[in-house]
């Protein structure tokens, strides 16, 4: 799984990197993270809001810190 | 080099004649009598000298006078010189080397992509280019004023307004609505701030498709200005290289700027970074005070321009400088993050406050804002209200369909209490507070 979030470093972003991290374990997914900072990445991949989520090239939050059941949520279609 | 004629040239002007070739073609038998000439050509003896003429003046052809007859011979000095030339640009040729500035073939496709890469960017394309100028200055240094006298002075021009405003409500927009203005605002948080990047990334994209020539971005008072690079790199993303940055304009109060530089290093930050500093409301200080102003932004920029205005008029001219010529620090990493945005309260109030207790509430808060601003409904009517240091400003506005006020806090997110004290003790009326 390609996991992105993206966002230019402040504590929102921070937050749902960390809510992220916690929907993972709790799904016992051991993939990486990857953080997306810079703001010309972030433009080239399409995406207009910070902080969101990014999986497989699919944006599944956009402009929110969502909590870890909300990520939990979207992540569990993509486990089939 | 170009006003005299090289010798070839009138070599080969005297050569550039059928007529003249024929005769040129006629004395490589040797010496001729202009009669002999002649007597081949249907042409009377005055165009016979005026060939001559041409010729001798070339130095192809010699006279010699014996009576009155005129010989001609060819020199063969001339054209040995004809053929020297003609074999230096055959040689020249086979070397690719330019025969005109001895340059060869390959320092010149080198130098070639330099100039091409660079007239593409700034020949061509950087005329159509909006115009980006960024407005900075700490707050009530005068920026608003600055855009209005700027907009009045560049009426039949298509400019765009970026706003950046602290507080949410917009005030300082309302003061600039004008009729062929173009005018966006972001609210909540400095520009420069990293959460923000991307809505002034897209906020810029969306100018440029209007059909504008100068676009001004007026950055709030603590906002600093070293990511802007970075943000026309995202801008590029999705607009296209369509902004040509043109200067930072950083402005400074003449009155409160010494005290607000000793605490505030977002001042020197924006100095640090402008391309000129205009020192504003000059005629409100003494003129010691005015060369310690001056001193002072040296300090902190070697390099910028230094102009003294009154009431932010600082003409249009500088549209017509290369004020990035001007650029004293690199870009670097904003000092504006989420933890040093200044905290934004608004007052939202119904109904007419009385004047005097009004302006007591206000003064009570001075302390703890760097800046209050809004409109208000007083007992004198709807006042546009601005308090920057220890001065208050009204100025009588249109009626609004609510009462507001945005504190800028010095002291952050505890200002509630005070504000909320403040106005309890003072003007006692209700009134709701908002983030």
């Amino acid at each position: 799984m390609d996991i992105k979030i993206i966002g230019a470093g402040c504590p929102n972003c921070d937050q749902l990197k960390a809510n992220t991290q916690q929907a993972l374990d709790q799904l016992g997914l051991k993939e990486e993270i990857q953080r997306v900072s810079s703001l010309k990445e972030i433009l080239l991949l399409g995406i207009m809001d910070a902080p969101s989520l990014l999986v497989d090239g699919q944006l599944l939050i956009s402009g929110q810190v969502a909590t870890v059941s909300e990520i939990k949520a979207k992540l569990q279609p993509l486990l089939k | 080099m170009e006003n005299q004629k090289r010798p070839q040239v009138q070599l080969f002007q005297a050569l550039g004649d059928e007529t003249r070739l024929k005769i040129l073609e006629m004395l490589t038998m040797g010496e001729l009598c202009g009669c002999k000439i002649l007597e081949k050509f249907h042409f009377s003896q005055p165009t016979l000298s005026y060939h001559m003429k041409a010729l001798t003046a070339a130095g192809l052809v010699r006279a010699r006078k014996e009576g009155k007859r005129v010989y001609y011979a060819l020199e063969t000095q001339t054209l040995q010189d004809l053929e020297d030339y003609l074999l230096r640009l055959r040689q020249a040729l086979e070397q690719e080397q330019c025969l005109l500035c001895g340059k060869s073939r390959q320092d010149f496709e080198a130098e070639s992509a330099l100039t091409t890469t660079k007239e593409g960017s700034s020949m061509n394309e950087e005329s159509k280019k909006i115009k980006l100028y960024v407005l900075t200055g700490f707050l009530g240094s005068g920026k608003t004023s600055l855009l209005l006298h700027l907009l009045d002075s560049l009426q039949g021009h298509k400019i765009g307004v970026l706003q950046n405003e602290f507080g949410r409500i917009d005030v300082d927009s309302q003061i600039l609505q004008r009729e062929g203005v173009l005018m966006t605002e972001l609210t909540r948080g400095s520009i420069f701030c990293t959460c923000l990047q991307l809505k002034f990334a897209q906020a810029l994209a969306m100018m440029a498709k209007k059909d504008i020539e100068y676009l001004f971005v007026e950055s709030s008072g603590l906002a600093d200005p070293s990511n802007i690079d970075e943000i026309l790199e995202g801008v590029k993303v999705l607009a296209g290289d369509v902004y040509q940055m043109s200067g930072v304009i950083c402005l400074v109060d003449a009155v409160n700027f010494l005290e607000q530089v000793t605490d505030e290093i977002t001042v020197d930050r924006q100095l640090k970074h402008c391309h000129r500093a205009v020192i504003n409301k000059v005629d409100l200080v003494e003129p010691e005070t005015l060369s310690q102003v001056i001193e002072t932004v040296r300090k902190y920029n070697p390099l910028c321009d230094i102009v003294t205005t009154t009431y932010g008029d600082m003409g249009t001219a500088f549209l017509q400088e290369d004020l990035m010529t001007k650029q004293w620090a690199q870009a670097e990493a904003s000092t504006n993050s989420v933890d040093t945005k200044p905290k934004t309260l608004s007052l939202n109030f119904e109904g007419v406050a009385p004047k005097a207790a009004f302006e007591r509430f206000l003064r009570e808060m001075i302390p703890s804002s760097y800046r209050i601003k809004g409109f208000f409904q007083l007992d004198d009517g709807w006042q546009q209200v601005d308090v920057v240091g220890q001065v208050i400003d009204y100025k009588p506005c249109e009626p609004k369909e609510l009462s507001q006020l945005v504190f800028i806090s010095r002291i952050g997110p505890q200002i509630i209490r005070p504000l909320d004290k403040a106005w309890k003790d003072i003007v006692a009326l209700p009134m709701q507070l908002k983030n």
